[in-house]
């Protein structure tokens, strides 16, 4: 090669070498490293929204009626419905890096990539709630295009993270792995700033998890009547997502962002709605910790342990003084009563940790006293946020003196060898149920110290209980004892009844005769009725389809008068509407 | 002549005289109702009756305020259904019965404090419009009507009966009484009371 040729050559390769780097810069600064929003602390963190978006919310309700009433609002104001294909125009306002108006921040990571002005590239659209294929909502429309939703994320980490629940991993475990972003595993800080993924959760980086949850939470509240999305506190799939109580400890570990409260602004001004767990986080747990579904205890006590919203956001004074009414109370065993509790001054946080010292005596909840034995016990109220200031209530538990006594069953009928527990229950409630029982006839029934009837012979006997308290105080019963043949006729004597039966409590009462004489009889006894039984099974499944009608009207009368009255005289009457609810089995 | 004239006049006032001291007009009166079922009591006692094939089950709710908070005392009849195991109760009714408290909007029972299934409220509570309501009778304390829309009454629009009607007694501007009946979807004769103390 000639001198010229060489330098040429030098050249070129100089040249490439320096367009190869300078693509490599480019590159670089086109995908800026990650660098994910700063986390207020939780015990500083302060609730900054002053506008009037929730003024008519009614935040004395908690659980599905408080989700229904938020529900409304920010589907009545979610007046411009975006779609999946326009978000990239939104995302300008939205997502745009407040340091270089070319660029969208990524969802989950906090990378800065350059918006090449569509979707084909290293940005996508990702659905916070999968979407699973439209199974669970439209895939582009409606929730598939809720602006407050769908976020710019990195293609590769969109697809690794595909439609799995959320929950946190532990980096190194087995099946653990990093989430790459764009080919690297090293846009942010390990452990907190990268994703993590196994088979069945992702873990976004931290900064990212407080607001996948409150992305999740909106989502549940605008689209989940219309969608049935629900949260499960395990993996989901289809229209659930989970973990509920990860989500939750998330959420109250990392308090919103100002890029979540900069995005919220934004999403408001384009489409009309908020995502209210960003202005009042202190919402998620006035729902989801009390919404009737299985994992509210579960929530509970991560409240508990992370701390409730509702003490940190615009927090009131430290009370100075509790004062407990009544002052001292008296009750007999078995008996609830309310103590109510003020704080001053009147404006100060009003949480109270409540307590017995003896829950042998007495047991508190909220503020709900029950007697439980006879005793001298004292409440106590102590403030959550000031542990020094705290009251007391003394309560007497005494017990009632027995009154009456009744025996179940009423009415025995056995067969040789044949036993039975009875029960004795002491009136009125709370007075004791300590009796001493005798038979009439111990060759023919036998009773034990504590009311385990034994046959020993055919005939009669009266099985008598007394009161230990109240030695006037008695109740009896007849036991009859019958031979094997004499217990099958009657079995028999009771399905005849039951065909003739006219009233349902006649048919109550032949069916409950033949259950019993069945269940007294020897398996020689029950082998030569087996065909019997067959049809006595199916009577009384019938008879428990014939009265289901009767308890459902009850209850849907109840039910009617419960909530048209609640929501006319006073919200303290949904108090109704839960008893029915619950009582009633609807 | 004159005297049947004037028999007729002075029987004329005194008609319109007891009209003016004991009626009252219909759109006043449901007025009042409806400003008096917003209105704070201290206790509410529901008495619900359903009557079908001449089983008759009861439900006794007596709800005591006490500022934000509630005690529920409660007594509902109930069919027991019959186990082929035994150990079936003696009567083939049971009243169930209990106390549940409400505090700070939060239902205590037993010793765990559990918001208890809220569901759907699907009722606005009682609308006293003359439009869902005819055959109105009104004096100055009481009103009756038939309830001609009983979904509108109700604000319920899923809601469905027959032949309900309502009476309401006033005290001064608060509710003494209020009572519901109606035929259910199943025949079932329903009638639903309420008791109120200011």
């Amino acid at each position: 090669m000639t001198q010229q040729r060489k330098f040429t050559f030098a050249l070129s390769v100089l040249l490439l070498a320096t367009l190869a780097l300078a693509c490599l810069l480019s590159f670089t600064t086109q995908t800026a490293n990650a660098a994910p929003p700063v986390v207020p602390d939780f015990d500083t963190w302060q609730n900054e929204y002053t506008g009037s978006y929730y003024d008519n919310l009614n935040t004395k309700l908690t659980g599905t009626s408080f989700r229904k009433e938020l529900a409304s609002l920010i589907t009545s104001t979610h007046k411009t419905l975006t779609g999946y294909d326009s978000l990239g125009n939104y995302y300008k306002k939205t997502d745009v890096d407040p340091n270089n108006s070319n660029n969208f921040i990524m969802f989950y990571t906090g990378t800065s990539v350059k918006w090449t002005g569509g979707f084909s590239g290293q940005i996508n659209r990702e659905h916070v709630w999968p979407k699973n294929a439209g199974k669970a909502f439209p895939e582009k429309t409606g929730p598939g295009g809720d602006l407050q939703h769908i976020r710019p994320c990195d293609n590769s980490l969109n697809s690794t993270r595909g439609s799995k629940s959320y929950d946190e991993l532990q980096p190194g475990a087995s099946g653990v792995k990093i989430a790459a972003e764009n080919g690297s595993t090293s846009y942010g800080k390990a452990p907190d700033g990268l994703c993590y993924t196994n088979n069945t959760y992702f873990y976004p980086a931290k900064g990212y998890r407080g607001a996948t949850a409150r992305i999740l939470f909106y989502m549940q509240t605008r689209w989940g009547d219309q969608y049935s999305l629900t949260f499960v506190d395990s993996a989901g799939s289809n229209k659930t997502i989970g973990k509920i109580s990860t989500l939750l400890k998330w959420h109250l570990e990392e308090p919103p962002t100002d890029q979540e409260i900069r995005r919220n602004d934004e999403a408001a001004k384009i489409q009309g709605n908020r995502n209210p767990f960003i202005d009042h986080p202190e919402y998620a747990e006035m729902i989801y910790c009390y919404d009737g579904n299985s994992y509210n205890k579960a929530l509970q006590n991560v409240v508990e342990a992370y701390g409730s919203y509702l003490d940190n956001v615009n927090p009131k004074p430290a009370p100075t003084a509790i004062t407990l009414s009544p002052s001292s109370l008296s009750l007999t065993i078995g008996a609830t009563q309310t103590i109510t509790a003020s704080v001053t001054p009147s404006d100060a946080n009003g949480r109270l940790d409540w307590k017995s010292d003896k829950t042998s005596v007495a047991t508190v909840t909220n503020g709900v006293v029950k007697a439980v034995g006879e005793g001298v016990a004292v409440i106590t109220a102590t403030s959550k946020v000031n542990s020094a200031v705290s009251a007391s209530v003394t309560v007497t538990v005494t017990e009632p003196s027995v009154q009456s006594l009744s025996i179940s069953p009423s009415a025995l009928s056995l067969t040789v060898g044949g036993t039975r527990q009875l029960a004795v229950t002491a009136s009125p409630t709370g007075a004791s149920n300590a009796v001493t029982w005798n038979s009439s006839a111990p060759s023919v029934v036998n009773v034990s110290a504590n009311g385990f009837v034994t046959a020993v012979g055919e005939g009669e006997a009266i099985i008598t209980a007394t009161s230990a308290k109240n030695s006037g105080v008695t109740a009896s019963i007849t036991v009859k004892v019958l031979s094997q043949q004499a217990n099958t006729q009657a079995f028999r004597d009771a399905m005849g009844a039951i065909d003739s039966a006219k009233t349902l409590q006649e048919r109550y009462s032949a069916l409950k005769q033949a259950i019993e004489a069945y269940n007294n009889m020897d398996s020689t006894a029950k082998n030569s009725v087996a065909t019997e039984y067959a049809t006595l099974t199916a009577a009384v499944n019938k008879y428990n389809e014939d009265i289901a009608p009767y308890n459902e009207e009850l209850a849907s009368a109840s039910d009617l008068a419960s909530q048209a009255v609640a929501l006319s005289v006073s919200a303290a009457l949904l108090a109704i509407v839960v008893v029915l609810g619950k009582k009633l089995g609807r | 002549m004159k005297r049947k004239i004037l028999f007729a006049a002075i029987a004329l006032i005194l008609l319109l005289a007891f009209c003016f001291v004991g009626c009252e007009s219909s759109d006043e009166m449901l007025g009042k109702v409806n400003n008096a079922l917003s209105a704070e009591y201290s206790a509410v006692t529901v008495n619900v009756t359903a009557v079908k094939d001449d089983i008759e089950l009861n439900g006794v709710y007596n709800v005591t305020f006490e500022g934000e908070n509630a005690t529920v005392d409660y007594s509902f009849d109930r069919l027991n259904e019959l186990d082929v195991n035994g150990g079936n109760p003696d009567s083939y009714i049971t009243k169930v019965t209990g106390t549940v408290h409400v505090v700070d909007g939060k239902i205590v029972e037993n010793e765990s404090a559990q918001d208890l299934t809220m569901g759907e409220l699907d009722f606005t509570g009682f609308s006293f419009k003359a439009g869902f309501l005819k055959d109105v009778k009104a004096t100055k304390s009481t009103l009756s009507a038939t309830v001609s829309n009983p979904q509108g009454f109700l604000g319920n629009s899923e809601f469905a009966c027959s032949d309900m009607k309502t009476e309401v007694v006033l005290f001064g501007d608060a509710l003494s009484k209020l009572s519901l009946a109606y035929v259910s979807e199943n025949g079932a004769q329903i009638t639903v009371e309420y008791l109120f103390t200011v």
